[in-house]
């Protein structure tokens, strides 16, 4: 056993290397905590702006900022817990297909969601129209419909982000509880208690985890938030910028700080939290009755109706008069450029995230915990922050400007930032693949005298690489969908669908013009979950 | 520190079930396409680290994104075989890229949609001093900076437009009588973090005075039927859904529900008309897109044609008509629909003034509760 417990230099040290290239360009985002100027009125000003801020933003961003995180979190466990709870446990009808497709909103950005909901129920949508056919237009006006609101866009961002809860809630139900659940049912605790007292206290942790990635996607949107007029964190720092750029980096540098903080008290509850539980094997779906069966996947169905069909139809409804501009040759080179850069930045993710992975495996330490642990925070700050830490971090490696013209002109620039933003989604998802992995294979292994890398490429890889392709799977949606990062660091004449989606609804200030684009952007997105899900092959 | 995301999707994509073959044939096809790709990308500015006046080529920053640009710039291209480059992004996270690229930058022209952000480029040092008498013939003097620091090259008006059912004309006077009680619940106007609102007020304070302005906001935020939310289409629907009487919108936006393929957006843009206020004072408060030469620009030669031809005429007809704005060369007229509307006396005050004031106007809207 000598061997297994000797340190691993090679790996640590290559975890090492990855963890800096991604945490720390993060520590440049802390440079707005500093004042700099050339003169003593020019920081003066800067100083005046800071505390008007202070006065009459900040407080009311960071309200708003906790009201919409409330909110959309609120929204996404009402849409994502139950039906996650009745497709583990029971059969009915369609249970198949839902289990399956409500993931599938996660392909619509937010903003998209948004404006398209925006667009269905503003005086002159869908909505209207289709009342028009029973009702005058007076009559149809003084319903004073307005969804252009907070409220609505808590309830419209929960439909886009719902799945996260979902999904998280989906695999611990279906694997965790059943034999306190079963135990329950012996006892003859009705299945509606069962539901509150066993299983749903017992998901808590998983419920967290889900909702967790919800915060961070509510934190960076700005799209819809702007529309909306919801001022939070994001439209904050818009502001600074306005005003100066220092006030900017400073609300950055707080939001850095906070976020940093929310979240390890977070992780920290969810670690405590935690029950470990033997797995009862396989998943028995009950059947039930007719009639429930009907309900339930009315209930099932719901989520998935609001957060695809509904915003799918209204986008090719929006988007058949417009269906030409998909027909020129550049949406081919923009459709291809995404996908490219896209798939590069997730198969680098997904390779560092294996080598953290398989590092805390030779090496458990504490410190490789650590290391795998900061090089998750980028997800939780906005893209727009990364982007200009980025570059202050590669001014800082090359103050002549030839580093970055290079990089920036040759994308690197930008798959390094998709790279510290995206991180955390390839990090978590390959740890439940390499949790599975039971380490009883490579140790032997190792025991018997091979290296850590033969042992990596003969046993573990073969363990895990369909887990793998899910994960980049995952990866090149997310970054697919990336907005604010694409529009900080793109080379000259560069576009990818999100970001042609973005310019089309914002010049027209209308989503007619870029449903197209949109639907492509879902479509590529639905394309890369179908190529890469991994084949049905057990582990 | 975080344990999350898709664990849990895994599980899900395990159950799409698909035949191992396509699953992959997919695979190799996408590497195909995708190496296929890498091998086709285009890289305009791979020669341009050599800093070289002789290069044919221009980089433009735009947070502009209509299709005429495009147009205008190929155009460009064909006459003068000078090649445009563009980075499309955000106004403020170009201005940052600007900053930070500093001397290294290899943008040449910052082209804008709001004087506000042209002032707050020139502010923070990134344009640079010319000077062209083709432009100072084209662009009359208050649409540009001192020293040929900015160019104004399209013109809009940020105007009143009223119900035509339950608003007459005569009822109207100015921006200012906005903020007064009559209109209690009748106004519609969108977020004071709209840089068009920022820049009006700042008109309003460079005519008035800071503390006028704030009592104005004031006044203006009791008499809103809502809380401002949406854009200035928005804001014309509002009324014609009977919810407000007037609206603060600019003039382009009215042009668009007019010429809109939907017939309920053409009934609401033919539901209101538009004022041009404060006709017997100072006028209409006017604002431009317009475009800067960067300070380190590399090209700047070419950089100067390419703003001398978008203020031809040739180019001023294309660029006022793509988005029914008023053309800033006095020699081009306005499109049909824009002429339609009446002419109107503007408001000369510098420009570069409404850019100075900028913060201001933010911080006002801010005190005022202009949300």
């Amino acid at each position: 056993m000598k061997a297994i417990q000797s340190k691993y230099w090679t790996w640590i040290i290559l975890s090492i290397c990855i963890g800096g290239i991604i945490f720390i360009p993060l520590l440049f985002v802390l440079e707005g905590f500093t004042l700099s100027g050339s003169t003593s009125a020019e920081i003066a000003e800067k100083q005046r702006n800071i505390n008007h801020l202070k006065e009459y933003v900040i407080p009311e961003m960071i309200y708003t900022t906790l009201r919409m995180i409330f909110g959309v979190s609120f929204v996404s466990l009402l849409l994502g817990v139950i039906p996650a709870y009745l497709l583990s446990n029971y059969r009915f009808p369609l249970s198949n297909f839902l289990r399956k497709f409500n993931i599938l909103p996660l392909t619509i950005p937010t903003y998209i969601m948004g404006f398209v909901y925006a667009s269905i129920f503003s005086v002159t949508g869908t909505f209207t129209k289709i009342a028009l056919f029973f009702f005058t237009p007076e009559q149809i006006f003084s319903w004073d419909i307005n969804v252009i609101t907070e409220g609505w866009l808590m309830v419209f961002l929960g439909f886009s982000l719902y799945p996260y809860v979902y999904s998280s809630c989906l695999l611990h139900f279906s694997e965790k509880n059943k034999s306190l659940d079963e135990a329950a049912s012996t006892l003859g605790v009705s299945p509606v208690k069962r539901f509150l007292s066993v299983s749903l206290p017992l998901a808590v942790p998983s419920i967290l985890g889900g909702v967790s990635l919800v915060v961070m996607e509510v934190i960076n949107d700005y799209g819809a938030m702007s529309y909306f007029n919801v001022k939070t964190f994001t439209a904050g720092i818009f502001q600074a910028k306005q005003m100066n750029f220092s006030g900017s980096l400073y609300l950055s540098a707080l939001l850095f700080v906070v976020v940093t903080f929310v979240f390890s008290t977070l992780f920290f509850i969810r670690s405590i939290r935690r029950v470990k539980q033997s797995n009862s094997g396989l998943t028995q779906l009950k059947f039930v009755s007719r009639k429930n069966g009907i309900f339930f996947s009315l209930i099932c169905f719901l989520p998935f109706f609001l957060g695809f069909i509904v915003p799918v139809f209204q986008l090719v409804y929006l988007a058949s008069n417009n269906f030409s501009a998909l027909w020129s040759s550049s949406i081919l080179i923009i459709f291809f450029n995404a996908l490219q850069i896209a798939l590069i930045a997730a198969i680098l993710i997904v390779f560092f995230a294996v080598v953290m992975h398989y590092n805390r495996y030779l090496n458990r330490s504490k410190f490789a915990n650590f290391l795998a642990n900061v090089s998750t925070l980028g997800y939780a700050i906005p893209g727009a922050v990364i982007g200009v830490s980025v570059i202050a971090f590669i001014y800082t490696l090359d103050s002549s400007g030839g580093w970055y013209q290079w990089t920036i002109n040759g994308l690197v620039l930008l798959v390094f930032a998709y790279v510290i933003r995206f991180f955390a989604v390839g990090y978590n998802t390959t740890e439940s693949i390499f949790n599975q992995v039971s380490s009883q294979l490579p140790d032997a292994s190792r025991t018997l005298g091979k290296g850590a890398l033969f042992t990596f490429l003969k046993v573990y890889f073969p363990s895990v690489r369909f887990g793998l392709l899910t994960t980049l799977a995952v990866v090149t949606i997310d970054v697919l969908k990336e907005l604010p990062l694409t529009l900080i660091l793109q080379p000259f004449n560069f576009e990818t669908l999100a970001t042609k989606a973005y310019k089309k609804a914002k010049v027209a200030e209308s989503v007619a013009d870029a449903a197209p684009y949109a639907l492509l952007l879902i479509l590529s997105g639905i394309l890369v979950t179908l190529l890469f899900m991994r084949s049905d092959k057990k582990i | 520190m975080v344990e999350l995301k898709f664990n849990q999707t895994l599980y899900l994509y395990s159950k799409f079930d698909i035949m191992k073959k396509i699953y992959f044939a997919s695979i190799f096809a996408l590497a195909g396409l995708f190496l296929s790709s890498c091998l086709a990308t285009d890289k305009p500015n791979k020669s341009e680290n050599q800093v070289n006046e002789e290069e044919k080529i221009v980089n433009i920053y735009t947070d502009r994104h209509y299709d005429v640009d495009t147009e205008l710039y190929k155009q460009f291209e064909a006459e003068t075989g000078i090649k445009v480059n563009a980075v499309e992004g955000k106004t403020q996270e170009l201005l940052e890229r600007l900053e930070k690229e500093g001397d290294n930058s290899k943008a040449d022209i910052y082209f804008t949609a709001d004087i506000a952000r042209l002032f707050q480029a020139k502010d923070a040092g990134f344009f640079q001093a010319s000077s062209s008498e083709k432009l100072n013939k084209n662009i009359p003097s208050h649409l540009r900076g001192v020293e040929g620091s900015w160019y104004g090259l399209t013109k809009r008006a940020r105007v009143i437009v009223y119900s035509n059912e339950r608003v007459k004309p005569e009822m109207l006077t100015t921006y200012e009588d906005l903020a007064n009680e009559r209109w209690k619940g009748k106004i519609a106007v969108r977020s004071g973090s709209n840089v068009y609102n920022q820049s009006l007020l700042a008109s309003i304070i460079a005519s008035n005075g800071e503390e006028t302005a704030q009592n104005w906001a004031e006044g203006v935020v009791k008499n809103m039927y809502q809380s401002p939310s949406g854009n200035d289409r928005d804001q014309v629907k509002a009324i014609y859904a009977g919810k407000a009487d007037l609206a603060i919108v600019n003039t382009y936006y009215v042009g668009k529900l007019l010429s809109s393929d939907d017939e309920l957006e053409r009934k609401a843009g033919e539901s209101i008309s538009i004022f041009y206020p404060n006709q017997s004072d100072r006028g209409a408060h006017v604002n431009v897109s317009g475009v800067g030469i960067v300070k380190s620009a590399p090209n700047k030669e070419n950089a100067m044609k390419l703003i001398e031809f978008l203020s031809s005429e040739v180019a001023q007809i294309k660029l006022a008509e793509a988005n029914f704005e008023y053309p800033v060369n006095p020699s081009v007229k306005a499109s049909d629909m824009v002429a339609s509307w009446g002419a109107f006396k503007e408001d000369t005050v510098a420009l570069s003034k409404i850019g100075q004031l900028n913060t201001a106007a933010i911080k006002v809207f801010d005190r005022a509760g202009w949300k």
